[in-house]
């Protein structure tokens, strides 16, 4: 530019007198001048604009799925549960399946007529299928006449990750886009949008003067090549100047695009609505907006109300304004009519069918804040915060919605049911909730505190608080891993220990309830929770092998080595706690806990699939024995109170935990394919005046009552033995020897001796008593701590 | 190990189908045809020995489906076998049911859902592609975690993954729900064992290989 400038100041060097040369000279320079700036006003637009149409468009933020529902014979769903888990993905109820993403309901069959959806490994075609139900249960499947043996059913949306700005898309391309929608789009705004060169002077001089007529500004006169523009360098201001600006850049868009690159463009970019705090930007996501459904799906009335939004997506505001709305989308199909896109006929019954606008959008609240949170975090181990929130990815999560709700209410419900005894200082109780698949080690729910919507501290992540005695079961699982010492039938001696705790000082642990048990059959000591008994098995089987165990089990954080971590000094988050259930509700195999099954891109190309994983932590035949003690606690232990949790086809196994001053009341229990996790107590850590069944154990049972359990019972490794034991004396008879007072318990197989019948069981001789070797407990001690 | 007092435990009647019975099952795939087959087979095979109190009857069937390009040294076909929960039943412990045994295990026929994601598993192994395989092996777990079987399946698909280290702990879960099964232990040491001479262990491959070897004996 000051090149330029300097040649034509050059020119003027040389002199002239006439007054006319000198005009016409002036004038010249100044059309050099602006011609030259506007080049440079040019060039520089150019440069925006390419870069906002070819550079990354649209952020769009990454999308979260709950796990899809598998409907199969036998699959545990009721059909209310499976037409809640439809209409939450935007189907609808309708008399005939016109329409994918509908179904009906005849007697006890439910048919529906799918949608297709890509998921990671494999895309789910449209079908249309027809849903047998007998009570809680899928009966069968039909679909074209044929028995069906499974369909995966989309999955639902629970939440993003958004950008800064909070705009929210669903991208469309042209070719999935209804032709109805591009007429009507080019009947209300530009109908000679393929014909013009960006800028549509007829268009213009007609706003004009409907505008001079109005005495204000009524009709925009843009054509959409404009549009565009103006929402490209978002600004409402209206002045000359920036209609200038938007013309330039519209002219530029022209020479630039052909007419179909600017018509996606635009159908994705328009401003149609409020979400909330969210602008709704384009017709995919207005489509799931107002309708719940996606754009391809939407009939001749409903694509009309979408093309008439453009104009004052809040004056015709559908849910606000239905008459308004009503009003211009009638406007908008007898314009369609008028340009031909339609016939009169169809015009005119559009114009007679309702809005069918949904009661409200198909939002997705901040109900899985605490879950989505935990994701989040899984994610940001491999993607990076800005691609999250601008890629468009599609991640589908272990999330099961209809868990996730149980394990609210159950807090919720338990925790107001406790205060509503209390006084108004005694209450905030806080909780959380983990709940996970034993079998797989999915993520099921999580609830990070009372309030499932506040999306503060989740304490299933980040409150670490001390276990108390739900650490006994991998002190228990230690011992019985070396089953030529330890048995479930080994007496225990529960009798005073005096340690030395971490600051020197002397720790005497002591009896929940203060008593003295003497000695106490190993099962009992577990499923009582005695403490002693529990300290001086754990002093026995040594400190270190507690320690690995936990490391094993997946512990990652740093466990202190002193005597006190026997009875649960040592601080976890419930989803710590849950990793170590995990383990031993798998039988010894650790599974790391996952979030995440797989993402994708936008397109639903597979990118990352976060397959099952396992690990052997501790020997199946030790877990399994630790497993049935852990069935004692729900039958006859600190557990009882929640047996009723399941229908005796279930085994429940659990175990309470409760820590000083009643500041934590914890349980963790399984069974039935179902594992959860319960914290309550206080978030300024004073006393909650709760123990492991006064609080968490309530909110467990609550939960367990009303989750879908698989009868069954556990699966038993090989090298299991059955043998009744009379526990009160620590002996274990022959295999045959079920006498009154006896209990059938498992055992290693090998570490019992074979017994010659059950001749003179009565007698102590007879049996094989059993009890743990090496006396009073000489444990490691405080040294060794790190 | 005691493979032959238990043998069938887990689904009832049925045993592994010997080589030359599963490969007529090639191009059947349902499990009454395949139930059907198996019968004819029986004869050639031993009959397993069910000594244990058996809830209901459980059934029991199996669909075989040999995929070709699934072959592999460790696995040489591929069986579908639905299986219920399964558990002690003699225990007489205490517990919320007093129907002790009885009723704790429902005879659960084969799901033809589970059917229907190991056959499309095969099918995706057999293309080479092995993550997807996989994920439907792990569909196929939701529905039936106690399906020894397919922790067997999924431990060969991670063993062409690549993964040999979750190969190792998928066959070692699977052995664990195994109790019983001596032809399914047998596999799982074998492909314990590919997996150790893979990582050099020979010693413990070694090992691994004799114990696959007791089992096949036990079984004959």
């Amino acid at each position: 530019m000051t090149r330029r400038r300097a040649r034509s100041r050059r020119g003027a060097g040389r002199r002239r007198t006439s007054a006319a040369r000198i005009a016409a000279r002036v004038g010249l320079r100044l059309i050099v001048v602006v011609l030259v700036l506007g080049t440079a006003w040019a060039a520089w637009l150019d440069i925006r604009v390419r870069s906002q149409f070819e550079g990354r468009r649209w952020q769009v933020p990454a999308r979260i799925y709950a796990r899809p529902l598998e409907l199969y014979p036998g699959a545990p769903v009721s059909m209310a549960e499976a037409i809640r888990e439809l209409e939450s993905v935007g189907y609808h109820r309708a008399g005939r399946l016109t329409r994918p993403a509908s179904y009906r309901v005849d007697g006890a069959t439910l048919e529906l007529r799918t949608r297709r959806f890509a998921f990671w490994d494999a895309e789910e075609p449209e079908r249309t299928i027809a849903i047998r139900f007998r009570g809680a249960r899928v009966a069968g499947l039909r679909e074209q006449g044929a028995e069906a043996a499974l369909a995966r059913l989309e999955p639902r949306l629970v939440g993003r990750i958004h950008p800064a700005h909070r705009e929210d898309r669903i991208l469309v391309r042209l070719d999935e886009v209804p032709r109805a929608l591009v007429g009507a789009l080019l009947a209300i705004e530009d109908r000679r949008f393929f014909e013009h060169r960006g800028v549509s002077l007829r268009g213009m001089a007609r706003a004009l003067l409907a505008n001079l007529r109005a005495g204000s500004t009524v009709q925009g006169g843009s054509t959409i090549t404009q549009q565009l523009a103006k929402s490209y360098f978002l600004s409402a201001e209206r002045s000359l100047w920036r209609k200038l600006n938007d013309v330039a850049i519209a002219l530029i868009l022209e020479l630039r695009y052909d007419k179909e690159e600017l018509l996606e463009a635009y159908l994705n970019e328009v401003y149609l609505g409020q979400d909330g705090p969210r602008a709704v930007h384009g017709f995919g996501l207005a489509a799931r907006h107002y309708f719940g459904r996606r754009l391809a799906e939407l009939n001749l009335p409903e694509v009309a109300l979408l093309a008439g939004l453009v104009k004052g997506p809040s004056l015709y505001n559908p849910r606000r304004h239905p008459q308004r709305a009503r009003e211009r989308r009638d406007l908008v199909l007898s314009e369609m009519a008028e340009l031909g896109v339609i016939s009169a006929g169809q015009a005119a019954r559009a114009q007679a069918a309702g809005l069918g606008v949904t009661a409200r959008a198909g939002a997705v609240g901040a109900r899985h804040a605490a879950f989505v949170d935990l994701v989040r975090r899984q994610l940001a181990r491999d993607y990076r915060d800005e691609d999250l929130r601008s890629e468009g990815l599609r991640v589908f999560t272990t999330l099961d919605p209809a868990v996730q709700l149980a394990a609210e209410r159950a807090l919720g419900d338990t925790l107001d049911e406790i205060e509503s005894r209390r006084t108004a200082q005694e209450r905030g109780l806080e909780g959380a909730v983990v709940v996970t698949d034993p079998d797989t080690g999915e993520v099921l729910a999580l609830a990070g505190g009372r309030d499932p919507a506040a999306a503060g501290f989740n304490r299933a992540l980040d409150a670490r608080r001390p276990v108390g005695s739900l650490i006994k079961p991998v002190v228990y699982l230690a011992a019985l891993g070396e089953p030529q010492r330890f048995s479930l039938a080994t007496l225990l001696e529960d009798a005073p220990v005096r340690e030395t705790g971490a600051r020197g000082e002397p720790w005497e642990p002591k009896n929940y309830d203060g008593r003295l048990h003497g000695d106490v059959p190993l099962i009992e000591a577990l499923a009582q929770s005695y403490n002693l008994a529990s300290v001086r098995l754990g002093l026995t089987v040594g400190l270190d092998r507690v320690t690995e165990l936990l490391a094993a089990l997946g512990v990652e954080e740093r466990v202190p080595r002193y005597p006190s971590l026997l009875l649960g000094a040592v601080e976890m988050s419930p989803l710590t706690v849950a990793r170590v259930y995990q383990g031993i509700a798998a039988g010894g195999f650790r599974q790391p806990l996952r979030a995440i099954r797989e993402v994708t891109d936008a397109r639903g190309r597979p990118l990352e699939h976060y397959g099952l994983e396992v690990r052997q932590a501790a020997d199946p035949r030790a877990a399994f024995l630790v497993r049935r003690a852990m069935e004692e606690v729900m039958v006859s232990g600190t557990g009882r109170a929640a047996a009723d949790a399941a229908p005796p086809a279930v085994r429940l196994a659990g175990k309470t935990g409760t820590t000083d001053d009643l500041r934590d009341s914890w349980f963790a229990g399984f069974g039935g394919g179902r594992l959860a996790v319960v914290w309550v107590g206080r978030d300024d850590n004073r006393s909650a005046r709760l123990t492991g069944a006064g609080g968490a154990l309530r909110v467990w049972r609550r939960l367990f009552r009303s989750l879908a359990l698989r009868p069954g019972t556990p699966p038993e490794p090989d090298g299991i033995e059955w043998r009744p034991a009379r526990l009160a004396q620590g002996q274990v008879l022959g295999p045959d020897c079920d006498l009154p007072g006896t209990t059938r318990l498992p055992f290693v197989r090998g570490t019992l001796p074979t017994l010659p019948g059950c001749r003179g069981a009565g007698e102590a001789g007879a049996a094989l008593p059993v009890r743990a070797p090496g006396g009073p407990p000489r444990g490691r001690r405080t040294e060794e701590a790190p | 190990m005691n493979g032959m007092s238990r043998s069938g435990g887990r689904g009832g009647a049925a045993a592994w189908l010997p080589e030359r019975c599963a490969r007529p099952l090639r191009h059947v795939g349902l499990v009454a045809a395949a139930a059907l087959l198996l019968a004819g087979c029986a004869g050639g095979a031993p009959a397993p020995v069910e000594d244990r109190v058996s809830a209901g009857a459980p059934v029991s069937a199996e669909a075989g489906n040999r995929t070709p390009g699934a072959d592999r040294g460790a696995d040489p076909g591929v069986t579908v076998r639905a299986l219920p929960d399964r558990g002690p039943r003699r225990e007489d412990a205490p517990a919320p049911s007093a129907a002790g045994g009885a009723g704790d295990t429902p005879a659960a026929p084969p799901n033809p859902a589970v059917i229907a994601l190991i056959n499309r598993a095969n099918r995706e192994a057999g293309a080479g592609r092995h993550d997807t395989a996989a994920a439907s092996l792990e569909r196929a777990l939701k529905i039936e975690p106690g399906n020894a079987w397919l922790w067997h399946r999924l431990a060969a698909v991670r063993l062409d993954q690549g993964r040999a280290r979750d190969a190792e702990s998928l066959a070692a879960r699977s052995n664990a729900l195994a109790s019983g099964d001596a032809e399914l232990q047998a596999r799982n040491w074998r492909l314990i064992a590919q997996v150790r001479r893979l990582r050099g262990e020979d010693a413990a491959a070694r090992d691994a290989e004799r114990r696959a070897r007791e089992l096949s004996g036990a079984r004959s």
